[in-house]
């Protein structure tokens, strides 16, 4: 997809096929906590037009005392995700296929430079309580979505507050600091627009397809079909119930059972199984979620290129992908985003060879062997399997691997473990662009910098390729990007990691999406029952 | 905990000589209590303690990877996680005093306040729901058996109430659970897998979600308390008091209810003591398993986010009725075991 195209014609850009969204850093962070890919594939068909009623029972996985319909953490768990979709809304949202679409925005245009966007709001649109969505409000969630601790400040980062106006009720200029052609994906579609003055969201008010009534954390949650909501006809399902059901069994058991009606994240084995089977329908579709290991390259051993490229080397993606995944997946090539704009597609698919990394570890002079410790923790389906299998692997090498469990809580807890492990493990999840990665993860000054990447050459690349206003530079600046990291960069990244999710039977129209897991944003609102 | 009412019960003595009768019970009960209190202000500490020297806090857990900057200790500010351990400590005992049991980490995660007590309520009510439906069999099954397999001790009833008892008393309850999902769900069909009770509904109402959680707790302890039973039975059978009311020429259906059952009774008091602490451990594991909306798995969502607060206050809600079952238990028995009043003095 060209972006300048877009840009030539406003008209179309609702249509536009876009990569960039922060929706990885929202779902970056949320990749760890929840873990598995999410969205569906070929399974899901529907049957006959969309039918109106029913109550639609959602089992996830738990977050416990941090489930909450803020949307300030939506980014931060799936559960939170599912919430916050269901009764809020962004400006614009990323469709199945990662396209744009149009939501609480009609219509969105920016300036010659790219350095102001102007929103057209949509008309009729009101509050569950009532009150007419305005420009006011649209101006107020930028403010609040600036201020500290609030998970999407990254999606207001670049946005010059001070200059933030409406240019009639109906209109609102965002006018940014650096330019950026992928502002309304890569920012506006992963955050969600509050109402003016809303600071507690206990009891929260939406726009979205879904009215807020009761939430027990660790529980259940339960929202209401809104009756006003915009787009005609939909949702179709008068009630939704979120449960918490942490246990991957206790979630399985509950779907076949009847006791709920979808079940977010079916782990790899099971999907597997059920496949065959028929009992259920699963939810499949090539993801944008990454599997990887990741080295501090600041502290030996990983210090040494030729230690990280051995490491590259003597990893089996391909068993990984068969025997973890049990094959939900594809083989990566040490770099995340494989299918989005600017993915780099001429590097070669690295794999295992042995001799090669043997004999780059006996230049590095560990020759008679290495021993490292790799930290794990079971944050997502796989993830701890992945590390008892590369230690199998290794050890063809010579390379001894100390596998060491972390708590969950630890593990992408600044305060405690991340970003201290020099052998780790990560997951991002929603990467539809570079732009969700390279800032966050490699730049010297990103939150997530798990490698430790500090170089001021790769600052000014990727500072070039987010700025860029044609595609042609960008395609340049991200190539040079993913070539320094495919050559020397301190990840593993062995997968791309399908989405699957599981339904009863009787339930479709739920998109199998490349974003998320559960067709989400809009999967509760598309979803029906057939009988 | 009212004592005069469990004494009043049992005896209705002259008035004249009420107070000299009581007064060893009374204080003995009153000693017990202070005692209990003073366990239970240690215990505050160790818990405080216990749960203060983990790493990390519920600030960090709820902003996961962005906990770090000033948003951090903004959250960490508002939630009163920056004053010094020790005020720390006095904000919280200072509130538990006063019925007053702080804010839970749930309203910090949505931007408002949400009070521990509101997350917890409702759970305890499920949860003491639980155990009695659990309780009630245990003591039923296990004073029938128990009886009845002292009597026939070294009998064929004997050998198959044994062995058919403590082969689940032998499994951890994630076993068992695990085994009885296997049987009533997978295999029969019959029952559900999960409990799925909403939040402020009764679980009475739900029969069968009750069934898997309740069979596991009956299940693991009722061997053990039919054991203990038969023990005490067996060993008033065979006491001097047993064997003079049977040279006396009593009947043996008298001798068994009026002097051996009656001195079985007090350590029946002591295992049903027991087994009512048991369930206070036991339901934790088996709401976890059968995503029962317990204090159990509250517990365990709570200490999952470091949530503090919440965690030390229910610790202490459960240890008081932990002391409390205790000293409730030992009252009765002095009052069931005259000798025992006197022995003091």
């Amino acid at each position: 997809m060209s972006t300048q195209d877009v840009f030539g014609e406003p008209v179309s850009r609702r249509a536009f096929l876009t990569g960039a969204t922060r929706a990885g850093l929202a779902l970056g962070a949320l990749g760890p906590l929840a873990a598995c890919g999410n969205n569906g594939s070929a399974a899901v068909t529907s049957s006959g037009p969309p039918r109106r009623g029913g109550r639609l029972r959602v089992g996830m996985v738990g977050g416990g005392k941090s489930e909450s319909f803020n949307p300030s953490t939506g980014g931060n768990t799936l559960i939170n995700l599912a919430m916050v979709s269901a009764v809020f809304e962004g400006l614009v949202r990323i469709g199945p296929d990662l396209s744009l679409q149009p939501a609480l925005a009609s219509d969105w245009q920016q300036n010659a430079d790219a350095t102001a966007w102007e929103f057209t709001l949509r008309e009729g649109v009101t509050w569950h309580d009532g009150k007419p969505f305005t420009a006011d409000d649209i101006i107020y969630s930028m403010h609040w979505m600036a201020q500290p601790g609030n998970g999407s400040q990254g999606s207001v980062a670049n946005v010059d507050l001070a200059r933030l106006k409406r240019t009639s009720a109906t209109k609102v200029v965002i006018p940014l600091k650096k330019p950026d052609l992928q502002f309304p994906s890569a920012a506006m579609g992963v955050c969600w627009i509050v109402q003016d003055g809303a600071k507690d969201f206990t009891r929260p008010v939406g726009t979205g397809p879904f009215r807020f009534q009761s939430l027990s954390p660790g529980q259940q949650s339960v929202c209401m079909r809104n009756p006003h909501y915009w787009e005609h006809g939909k949702p179709y399902v008068d009630e939704l119930l979120i449960e918490s059901i942490t246990d991957d069994t206790a979630r399985l058991n509950a779907l076949i059972a009847g006791q709920i009606d979808v079940m977010a994240q079916i782990p790899f084995v099971q999907a597997k199984a059920q496949q065959s089977q028929g009992q259920l329908k699963l939810i499949t579709s090539t993801g944008t979620t990454s599997y990887m290991f990741y080295m501090r390259i600041d502290q030996p051993p990983f210090s040494d290129p030729r230690v990280r490229q051995a490491m590259r080397l003597l990893i089996d993606r391909k068993a990984m992908v068969e025997n973890v995944l049990s094959g939900f997946g594809s083989v990566a090539n040490d770099l995340v985003g494989m299918g989005v704009p600017y993915y780099d597609t001429s590097l070669p698919q690295r794999s295992v060879d042995i001799e090669q990394a043997k004999s780059l570890l006996a230049k590095a002079g560990h020759g008679s062997g290495l021993t490292v410790t790799l930290q794990t923790s079971p944050v997502g389906p796989g993830v701890v399997e992945s590390a008892t299998l590369l230690a199998d692997q290794a050890a063809q090498a010579g390379v001894h691997i100390n596998v060491s469990q972390v708590s969950p809580t630890a593990y992408f807890d600044p305060t405690l473990s991340y970003l201290k492990m020099p052998f780790a493990q990560s997951i991002w999840t929603g990467v539809i662009n570079l732009n969700t990665f390279y800032p966050y993860a490699i730049q010297s000054n990103g939150g997530y910098n798990e490698t430790h990447w500090h170089d001021p050459h790769t600052d000014a690349l990727i500072a070039e390729a987010t700025q860029a206003t044609s595609d042609a530079a960008a395609a340049t600046a991200w190539g040079a990007v993913q070539r320094q990291q495919w050559d020397e960069g301190g990840y593993v990244v062995w997968a791309n990691v399908n989405n699957i999710d599981a339904t009863s039977t009787r339930v479709a129209g739920i998109t199998p999406s490349r974003f998320l897991l559960l067709g989400l944003p809009t999967g509760f609102a598309d979803a029906y029952f057939t009988s | 905990m009212s004592l005069a009412g469990v004494e009043h019960a049992g005896t209705a003595p002259p008035r004249a000589v009420e107070r000299r009768r009581h007064h060893p019970v009374l204080r003995y009960a009153a000693r017990r209590v202070a005692a209990g209190v003073l366990t239970l202000a240690v215990l505050s500490l160790l818990v405080f303690a216990a749960t203060s020297v983990l790493p990390g806090d519920a600030a960090s857990a709820i902003l996961g990877k962005q906990a770090h900057g000033p948003q951090l200790q903004h959250l960490r500010a508002e939630m009163g996680l920056n004053h010094s351990i020790a005020r720390q400590y006095g904000d919280w005992v200072g509130g538990l005093l006063h019925g007053n049991l702080g804010n839970s980490a749930a309203g910090y995660a949505a931007g408002g306040q949400v009070t521990v007590w509101s997350q917890i309520s409702g759970k305890l009510a499920n949860s003491a729901i639980l155990a009695l439906l659990a309780f009630l069999p245990i003591i039923a099954v296990s004073l029938l058996l128990g009886v009845v397999t002292a009597l026939r001790a070294t009998g064929w009833l004997d050998h198959v109430v044994s062995t058919l008892t403590l082969i689940p008393a032998a499994l951890p309850e994630f076993v068992l659970g695990a085994v009885l999902l296997a049987v009533f769900f997978t295999w029969l069909n019959v029952l559900p897998p999960v409990s799925l009770i909403p939040p402020g509904a009764n679980p009475l109402d739900y029969p069968s979600e009750l069934v898997l959680p309740v069979l596991t707790l009956v299940g693991v302890s009722t061997g053990y308390a039919i054991r203990m039973i038969r023990a005490g039975m067996l060993d008033s059978l065979l006491s001097e008091s047993v064997t003079m009311a049977r040279l006396n020429g009593i009947r043996e259906r008298r001798v068994v209810v009026r002097y051996a059952a009656r001195n079985a009774l007090a350590p029946s008091v002591q295992v049903f003591a027991l087994i009512a602490q048991y369930l206070i451990g036991g339901i934790l594991i088996v709401e976890y398993l059968y995503n029962y909306p317990g204090i159990g798995k509250e517990l365990v969502d709570a200490v999952a986010i470091h949530d503090n607060l919440e965690v030390q206050s229910v610790t202490m809600l459960l240890a008081t009725i932990y002391v409390a079952i205790t000293i409730a238990a030992d009252v009765v028995v002095m009052l069931l075991v005259p000798k025992l009043r006197t022995g003091g003095r």
